[in-house]
């Protein structure tokens, strides 16, 4: 895959872990230093990542008025070619939605969740998994530096066309048995696929997320993921902080705030920290 | 919107599951409408609706006593369609218009599932 734009998703195969909340921010981050960010919601209708940045209400003016075609469920169907040389740039730029905290979005649409079904109707599974990639290929690829996209929490044909597309996956985890055995099942996922279809994808990083150093268990999984994971694991761990939920409820990443706290401050330094290794792991992958 | 970017709209566009298990059970009811058409228009179905209701019994004789009352009644259900102001009216028409108003006001989806089901059956029929 010779692309010029990196690639990542956030995924594990678990609800709650702050996918959406790292896509975010990591993109902030990137956007920070100067990068051409794409964030892409492929997670559900229900377009959490939209909201983070206070522009969901604007697409679902957009798909109550009957205006939201085409949308990112578009992009997956076997006409976009036809589509997307009809309108021409349109196509492209009709999708993508900018926000004020320097990154483009292209945001979720409730047709994310027919499309699964749909998709499971291809045949071939090669043709079933690619139709994202190919999007990214030929329309998006150079006009970004990073893409960045939001997968759901569970595995199905959109989550594979995300895995498929970006061949790097950020997992964000928070400090707890459960989210081990998740990382575990990832790494075998992933090997799966790899030895099914010849698609090596990579831990790009394991995230430690919502860590509250405060009590022994965390600092202790945090240390055994440390260990466990050695070339994936973030530089920094983003501590829980009431102020990233806040944050969110009010449409925006911790980089917004105005007067951030002391765990806000914390959290952006660490969502810039491991952007800027997640960059040079990207870079090298490619 | 180009004839062929409409085609590639209508067979690209794609709701939630919700949305389409509605389509689904709504195109099924407007099949069992054109049957019921079908039914009537052939005979097999009584063409005539017959409704027991006393006071609503009264009304229409009342106004069937008064013509000055029977057209106000009958342009206000005109109006509430968008059709054009009649003349004259009987009980039929009254009874007709009043059933189409309530159609339309409370499931309004039904009045349009009706119109489709009229549609396809005059196509059919052609």
């Amino acid at each position: 895959m010779a692309v010029s734009t990196n690639r990542a998703a956030t995924f594990l195969d678990k609800g709650g872990t702050g996918k959406t909340t790292s896509a975010a921010h990591l993109g902030v981050a990137l956007a920070e230093t100067g990068e051409d960010v794409l964030l892409i919601d492929l997670a559900g209708k229900q377009g959490d990542l939209a909201k983070h940045f206070g522009v969901w209400s604007d697409v679902q003016t957009e798909i109550d008025a009957d205006d939201d075609w085409p949308n990112i469920s578009t992009v997956f169907a076997e006409e976009w070619d036809q589509i997307a040389s009809k309108l021409g740039d349109a196509a492209v730029d009709s999708l993508i939605v900018e926000t004020d905290e320097g990154v483009d979005l292209i945001p979720a649409h409730p047709g994310l969740d027919s499309l699964d079904a749909d998709l499971g109707n291809i045949d071939d599974a090669r043709e079933r998994y690619s139709r994202l990639e190919r999007f990214l290929d030929e329309y998006i690829d150079g006009r970004y530096d990073t893409v960045l996209i939001d997968l759901p929490g569970l595995t199905n044909n959109v989550t594979y066309n995300g895995l498929w597309a970006t061949r790097n996956v950020v997992a964000p985890v928070e400090m707890g048995p459960f989210e081990s055995e998740q990382a575990t099942a990832l790494e075998r996922d992933l090997e799966k696929i790899d030895d099914q279809f010849g698609v090596d994808v990579d831990l790009a990083m394991i995230l430690p997320n919502k860590v509250d150093t405060r009590t022994k268990l965390a600092t202790e999984y945090l240390e055994g993921f440390g260990e466990e994971y050695e070339g994936a694991i973030a530089p920094e761990h983003v501590p829980a902080s009431q102020d990233i939920r806040n944050a969110a409820d009010e449409g925006r990443t911790v980089f917004a705030l105005e007067e951030p706290s002391t765990t806000a401050e914390r959290a952006r330094e660490a969502f810039l920290e491991s952007a800027a290794k997640l960059q040079q792991r990207l870079g090298e992958s490619r | 919107m180009s004839d062929e970017l409409e085609e590639l709209r209508k067979k690209t566009e794609r709701g939630d599951r919700n949305d389409e298990i509605r389509s689904e059970a709504d195109s099924a009811f407007v099949d069992e409408l054109v049957d019921a058409i079908e039914a009537v228009d052939s005979g097999a179905r009584p063409k005539t609706v017959a409704v027991r209701d006393q006071p609503v019994a009264a009304l229409l004789a009342a106004l069937d006593e008064d013509d000055a009352e029977m057209t106000a009644v009958g342009n206000a259900l005109e109006s509430s369609l968008g059709r054009e102001r009649s003349e004259e009216f009987d009980r039929s028409e009254i009874v007709r218009l009043a059933v189409r108003v309530g159609l339309e006001t409370a499931t309004p989806e039904k009045s349009e599932q009706l119109s489709d089901a009229v549609g396809r059956h005059a196509q059919r029929n052609l």
